[in-house]
């Protein structure tokens, strides 16, 4: 019998449909990058503006996702995620605020991320203990409805100092004790997790745009 | 679900040293920053074993755990009575308490966060008698547990403050006798993380095995899609 704690989950039968291994390295240092930002000014920036973010927000089907997001999503619930555990709040949603933390990371770390700042979108992510976003690839599809089609990207962006329980994994590659800046390309289609299994909240930001 | 606020603001600063006994400190003393790189924390590993066939106990376990479909332990804070719960256990008067505060008072941990199945003792069945070979030469009074730990779910970072073995003997744990050993059971998989003090174990293989040493504050969590199984094994080291 097939059910939610089988190794054979339709999550897992779903990644091997598509050929999607571990065993299959996935090489990330070209797409590492060491950014210099002053990580106090977005925590700051979060304090100050708690009630402009959008809060609460669980990692769930959504109606405007594509179908393989939405298949992701609908994955991932069934084997046990949703809001007791992918609670994520965010900024930047409001032009205001994807403007401010433009402006906070600064146009030295958009030359080094090689991405247009102007039809950039940046993304400042609190995770709190206990929380983090299941296996799942992007599709820039919020991106892709405002700015239209082409070559996009997007960035992981440490912002807090790395703590215990903290971790990015980008296919095969566990990355954790990153200092603030640290950077890494997640391209399209490559799949991704990152949760906070610590004690102190985990930020980072998102930025997504147009490789120049 | 149910739900209810985190009592306390969210705070950076928590230092998890603060909750740790002071019979731990004492006998185990530890260094307590995060960004910390001169250490030794991954130099614990033993070996990997051949002792078993780790597949075979894996497979056995998720047939249990589907059996029973309902995690036996999880975490939970019961606001009315300020307990720190363990499933159905408080315990408040155990040397965790401090450590269970910092999870779920001033943070978000709770029964939908922190759910595993465990298989202890004679609950291994037909796989306890060799499970018990592996370590009855080092440790007396030994408990073992199998724990299967769903996607979605964490064993917050922690010190291991022997409650089991508490509960068990009757003894305040005397943590410079105390071990506790484990051997991941599952091969590492998507999300599948441990951290052991300053080192983050990955990738493993069933079979690894680790001398988790008093006092290293440690923590593990499924952030995959499969479940994560580990064996541990706790007692006193013999004279």
């Amino acid at each position: 019998m097939t059910n939610i704690y089988t190794h054979s989950t339709y999550f897992q039968e779903h990644l091997d449909k598509n050929g999607v291994s571990l065993d299959n390295h996935y090489e990330i240092s070209p797409l590492e990058l060491q950014l210099d930002i002053d990580y106090k000014k977005f925590i700051k920036f979060a304090d100050e503006n708690r009630h402009r973010a959008i809060r609460d927000k669980e990692y769930k089907p959504r109606p405007f996702l594509t179908d393989e997001s939405m298949r992701q999503a609908v994955m991932s619930q069934f084997i046990g995620y949703g809001a007791g555990n992918t609670m994520e709040t965010n900024w930047g949603i409001e032009p205001e605020d994807d403007a401010t933390l433009k402006e906070l990371l600064g146009d030295e770390n958009f030359e080094k991320m090689n991405l247009d700042r102007d039809t950039s979108l940046v993304r400042l992510l609190q995770y709190n203990p206990g929380h983090g976003i299941p296996l799942h690839t992007d599709s820039y599809n919020g991106f892709m409805k405002r700015f239209g089609p082409g070559n996009i990207t997007r960035y992981f962006v440490a912002v807090s100092p790395w703590d215990w329980g903290h971790f990015l994994q980008v296919h095969d590659n566990m990355i954790h004790h990153w200092k603030p800046g640290y950077a890494v390309e997640v391209q399209a289609g490559v799949w991704h997790l990152s949760a906070n299994f610590g004690i102190a909240p985990k930020y980072t930001l998102t930025v997504t745009g147009y490789k120049k | 679900m149910r739900n209810y606020p985190i009592t306390h603001d969210l705070d950076a600063s928590i230092n998890p040293r603060d909750a740790i006994p002071q019979a731990i400190l004492d006998q185990s003393p530890w260094h307590w920053n995060p960004q910390e790189t001169n250490h030794q924390d991954g130099e614990s590993f033993m070996y990997k074993s051949d002792h078993l066939d780790w597949k075979s106990l894996g497979a056995w376990a998720i047939r249990r755990a589907n059996e029973n479909r309902v995690p036996e332990k999880y975490w939970w804070w019961d606001v009315e009575n300020e307990l720190a719960m363990h499933a159905e256990d408080s315990v408040n008067h155990c040397p965790i308490y401090e450590t269970c505060k910092q999870w779920m008072v001033q943070n978000d941990y709770n029964e939908h966060n922190t759910r595993y199945f465990k298989f202890a003792n004679e609950e291994l069945e037909e796989w306890y008698e060799p499970l018990r070979n592996m370590f009855s030469d080092q440790l007396e009074d030994m408990t073992m547990s199998l724990f299967v730990q769903p996607p979605g779910q964490t064993m917050p970072c922690h010190v291991d403050t022997y409650s089991s073995y508490m509960r068990k003997t009757g003894e305040y744990p005397n943590y410079s006798r105390l071990r506790r050993y484990m051997t991941f059971v599952s091969d590492w998989n998507w999300g599948h993380y441990f951290h052991y003090g300053n080192h983050v174990m990955q990738p493993w293989l069933a079979g690894d095995t680790w001398d988790l040493v008093s006092g290293i504050y440690h923590g593990s969590a499924n952030c995959g899609v499969t479940p994560k199984i580990t064996m541990h094994w706790s007692g006193k080291l013999h004279d």
